[in-house]
């Protein structure tokens, strides 16, 4: 009998030792995986530091040989990035904001609602997302100056301020939820609105979640429709102030606009390092059903 | 009787309110949609039917000839051919690349928040910015002929051209997909998984009955934004390679641009606008039909 | 986490709320240029600058600006950037009130005809001075030819560019071959190439700026006219003259050699990145001619520290070998106009600051800090720009010797264009197409631009007469 205790133990402790060998050799890949998607910007924070001399001394190469600060001295002396930056976040606030009212009351009307028009209205959202945008950007540009809103927050979000994949994100999120939920609210003499903002939003957050990040990217990288409403400096967002550091001169050094370039992401991979995690765990939402 | 009528009267109130609330609600949407969307297009579809100086003034109506005269240069069709190419690549790409990582990530191990982050940072990334470094990678002496030999000049090489380009844009969009791919698979009740397991699914089993159908909205939310997305992308072939050696990465959306911001030809671009929108269209009204199909909710 | 989250969410928007109420005032922010941002003092009339430059030309602009500013107190100049010279285009013909119009523009010499063919948008200088003020007289011929419209000024340049192609000097004295002689048309590169790489004095022959104006900058070096309105010295172009057989002759030379340099290996492949793979194979030594415009004259002697060796400047090439135009080089570059805005104040002031740059002490700095050649012989010659000449880029002085006796009759390849951005990209589709494809056949690719340019022109009839 002990014998048969002890072949067990070493089984179980071989069985131990060749899981534990997978997920260390798992782990590694996915780490591997991960080192080829992060490439270029390693790439980019190593030629922001090389001079022009460098390359053509030692041609490409992972680490420079002499690197140079110079042209992140250059940016932080020319460029007004603190404001860029503060100027993406800010827009992004408003538009995130704009979507989450915008998007949960429509996406409401259209699920929990019978009402005519449901199917005009969200066919109208759907046949919007396929318009492409630039063919809109001179009409708006001219229907905002109009409107006396050049140069200010409210001209630059004003066109994104209700957002097509927001209302169909809510939607398809409110799809899911059982209309029991509802049903056995109004029981309880829970009015149209009050269930909007009692109930329905609280267990949204996760879906809000998504939609920040979604709409975090699509804001920061936007760059013709703030350069065309925008004159003054001041209000310039990321992309439209890097743009002088790289459409520059053709002469001016490389070294330089990739500098520019990774001062611009730093913050935002800061942000997102920290917030990402949190962000995951909020989008679970944990009970779904039931 | 009057307490009745009361009664009564306030329940019509009640359900007349019930009934206009819901075009209240839709109504900022609306009410921005036509006014930032709808009504510059309508503007669009009229100018694709004439001929306008830079700032959108009719000058003169041709009716279909823009469009005729699109149809008829061999370039267009050249065009529409690298359009679906394109959105072909970087929407299937895509697609395919995040799952994958999404389906490695899905498990809550020790660590795994090292690889899920590196995943996803692309896309706090501008693509604008890390244009640069593609450049870099993929110029003759560049590195990625230092690490798989040869002398190929990847944007300058007709064949290699929109391939490399697709590659530089799928490494930007998949961090967004990857994401809520993750999401949509975590959501997947845990007690389900382990009943699986114990009754014996394999790995391919759980993913392919379990993991998919229940995150089929999400799937499908992903899908839409790809299919979306990949028809209007043309930053990257913006910053590499400006419509390519040879036109070889010239595609709709982005000869809309050059008609619309570069030539000051907005006729043109609004006529290219409309045949994209039109693809579109198209595609997402074939999406929605599948939604029935392999969406559960 | 979920109750960490919702109120998160509910900052975000009371933020967003107040934001929203708030335009961000001017004259705020940390770590700004010069200039750039600064509140107008009170009793000023301000001249606002709309500009495409960037790097270190914006820099120099803004000082020179900031000195402005300094001497004199009725105006205040404030820059601003707002794109690239096509970007800046859009906006000002797009912006419907007048109010957040510009008053002094910067505008490049390929974009001239259109801003002059457009009406309303510029308010030209012959408004201000008159073509025998000095500010006008003084310029070179050929600037004059560019910058004026009709004979009259129009807009101003701040310095002369002149497009060409930096040549290792040494290769070129060990293969007994005169930069200056041989390096004067297409076929003439193609020979010089030749001669060098198969004498094995350098590794690789040329190395391209595959800019599409290069290609009317050859056949304006040749004289040779493609548009009729005498390439834009006399009103408005009704045609295309690319198929007749003189031009159509040109650009088939012009593209029959540098196709056959890229297949014999005489050339970089075409497209190659400027800055990245030429300029470095250039400074290595390890190619023996980099086109480019003079303007890269400091990049280039930055690239070849390490390892120096002489470096002439050779001006642009002419497509064939038909001779060089007789009324001199076309000169290039970038310059500022006065943009009608209605506020006539303010436009004066556009027009004092110009002539405030182009006077010694700015224009200098300003031709040091772009690379361009100065304005004027009298600017050539003062202290500090001899100074750069002698110790840092000799080839500069010939360079501006060359040039100086262009006479205004200089036809320009982009003097008065108004289908300037549809000629350039076309020019460079055709190029990258020859380049591209071996099996294309040059004479229809040339004659289906002929057809292409003339469509965009008649489109451009249309919509603007």
């Amino acid at each position: 009998m002990s014998s048969n205790n002890t072949s067990l133990a070493v089984r179980k402790s071989k069985e131990r030792t060749k899981r534990r060998l997978k997920s260390i050799l798992s782990f590694a890949f996915k780490v591997a995986l991960g080192i080829v998607m992060i490439f270029p910007i390693v790439i980019m924070i190593s030629w922001s530091i090389r001079s022009d001399v460098e390359l053509v001394k030692y041609g490409a190469s992972i680490i420079p040989h002499d690197p140079t600060f110079r042209f992140y001295a250059w940016c932080f002396e020319n460029l007004n990035l603190g404001r860029y930056i503060l100027n993406s976040f800010i827009q992004f606030f408003i538009v995130f904001a704009g979507h989450v009212i915008t998007a949960s009351l429509t996406a409401y009307a259209l699920v929990f609602f019978k009402f005519k028009g449901a199917g005009l209205v969200f066919g109208m959202v759907i046949l919007a997302q396929s318009i492409p945008g630039d063919v809109n950007v001179v009409a708006n540009y001219i229907t905002v100056q109009r409107l006396g809103l050049v140069d200010t927050f409210f001209g630059l979000t004003i066109t994104s301020i209700v957002g097509g994949m927001a209302i169909f994100m809510m939607r398809q999120f409110y799809l899911t939820v059982p209309r029991e939920l509802k049903e056995a609210s109004e029981i309880d003499g829970c009015g149209d609105i009050r269930f909007l903002m009692r109930i329905l939003m609280p267990i949204s957050v996760p879906t809000y979640a998504s939609l920040c990040i979604y709409d975090f990217i699509g804001v920061y990288n936007s760059w013709l429709w703030p350069l065309m409403v925008t004159n003054d400096d001041n209000m310039r967002t990321v992309q439209i102030g890097l743009a002088r550091a790289l459409n520059g001169d053709v002469y001016d050094e490389y070294g330089l606009v990739l500098a520019a370039s990774t001062v611009a992401i730093i913050p935002t991979i800061i942000v997102f390092v920290i917030a990402q995690e949190y962000l995951i765990r909020g989008m679970v939402s944990g009970s779904v059903k039931g | 009787m009057s307490d009745q009528q009361t009664h009564l009267a306030m329940v019509k109130r009640k359900k007349k309110r019930k009934k206009i609330l819901p075009y209240i609600m839709v109504l900022p949407a609306v009410v921005a949609y036509a006014m930032w969307c709808y009504y510059p297009f309508i503007k669009s579809i009229i100018l694709s039917m004439t001929v306008a100086n830079a700032r959108g003034e009719i000058k003169k109506w041709v009716w279909f000839d823009n469009f005729i005269r699109l149809f008829k240069s061999q370039e267009t069709w050249f065009m529409i051919r690298n359009t679906f190419e394109f959105a072909f690549l970087i929407g299937v790409g895509t697609f395919i690349i995040a799952m994958c990582l999404s389906l490695l990530s899905v498990n809550k191990v020790k660590g795994s928040r090292v690889y899920q982050t590196m995943y996803a940072i692309p896309m706090a990334v501008s693509s604008i910015a890390v244009a640069n470094a593609f450049k870099q990678i993929y110029k003759k002496e560049g590195l990625l002929n230092a690490l798989i030999g040869g002398n190929t000049e990847w944007l300058l090489n007709q064949d290699t051209a929109m391939g490399a380009v697709a590659v530089a844009t799928i490494w930007c969009s998949v961090g967004a997909s990857f994401l809520f791919l993750l999401v949509g698979f975590r959501n997947v009740p845990i007690d389900l998984l382990e009943s699986s397991t114990v009754d014996g699914a394999g790995p391919i089993r759980r993913i392919l009955s379990i993991l998919i159908p229940c995150a089929s909205p999400q799937i499908f939310f992903v899908i839409f934004l790809n299919i979306n997305g990949s028809f209007k992308n043309f930053v990257m072939i913006r910053q590499l390679t400006g419509g390519g050696p040879n036109n070889a990465t010239m595609v709709l959306i982005y000869d809309v641009f050059l008609n619309a911001m570069n030539l000051g030809r907005f006729e043109t671009a609004c006529a290219e606008g409309m045949i994209l929108c039109v693809i579109i269209w198209i595609f997402q009204r074939i999406q929605f039909a599948c939604e029935h199909k392999f969406v559960v909710y | 986490m979920k109750k960490f989250l919702a109120m998160l969410l509910a900052l975000v928007m009371v933020l967003s709320l107040v934001a929203c109420g708030q335009k961000q005032p001017s004259g705020e922010g940390e770590g700004e240029g010069e200039g750039e941002g600064s509140a107008v003092p009170a009793g000023r009339v301000e001249v606002l600058m709309w500009s495409a430059a960037g790097g270190s030309v914006a820099a120099e602009i803004e000082a020179a600006a900031a000195r402005f500013n300094e001497k004199q107190d009725k105006y205040w100049v404030t820059y601003t950037y707002q794109g690239n010279y096509t970007e800046v285009y859009t906006k000002l013909t797009t912006t419907i009130n007048e109010k957040d119009l510009p008053a002094l523009g910067i505008v490049s010499t390929e974009l001239v005809g259109t801003y002059a063919l457009t009406p309303g948008l510029i308010a030209p200088m012959s408004d201000y001075c008159k073509a025998t003020d000095e500010v006008w007289a003084k310029l070179n011929g050929n600037l004059k030819a560019i910058w004026g419209n009709n004979g009259e000024p129009f807009c101003y340049p701040y310095g002369n560019s002149f497009y060409g192609s930096f040549v290792n000097a040494d290769v070129f004295a060990a293969a007994g071959i005169d930069p200056y002689e041989a390096l004067t048309s297409t076929k003439g590169i193609y020979e010089a190439m030749k001669k060098i790489v198969d004498g094995g004095y350098c590794e690789g022959g040329i190395g391209l700026d595959s800019w599409g104006g290069f290609v009317w900058y050859a056949l304006a070096a040749n004289g040779i006219m493609f548009m009729n309105n005498d390439n834009g010295r006399s009103g408005i172009p009704t045609e295309i003259l690319i198929d007749t057989p003189e031009v159509s002759n040109a650009l088939y030379d012009y593209m029959y050699y540098f196709r056959k340099m890229q297949e014999e290996g005489y050339m970089m492949t075409y497209g190659a990145v400027w800055g990245d793979e030429v300029l470095p194979a250039f400074g290595g030594g390890k190619i023996a001619v980099a086109t480019g415009s003079i303007a890269a004259s400091t990049r280039i002697l930055n690239a070849m520290a390490e390892a120096p060796f002489n470096v002439a400047w050779v001006p642009h090439w002419s497509a064939s070998d038909l001779g060089h135009a007789p009324e001199g080089y076309a000169s290039s570059g970038t310059g500022f106009c006065i943009v009608d805005n209605g506020n006539e104040e303010a436009m004066q002031g556009a027009y004092e600051f110009i002539c405030y740059t182009s006077e010694e002490e700015n224009a200098v700095n300003l031709s040091m800090a772009t690379g361009y050649l100065p304005l004027s012989e009298d600017i050539f010659l003062s202290d500090t720009y001899q100074d750069y000449v002698k110790n840092t880029f000799p080839a500069a002085e010939k360079a501006f010797y060359l040039q100086q006796n262009a006479s205004p009759e200089a036809k320009h390849a982009n003097a008065l264009n108004p289908i300037n951005n549809a000629c350039q990209s076309a020019s460079a589709e055709l190029w990258s197409a020859v380049m591209a494809d071996p099996t294309l056949d040059i004479k229809q690719a040339i004659l289906d631009m002929d057809t292409k340019l003339q469509a965009e022109l008649d489109l451009w009839l249309t919509t603007n007469t």
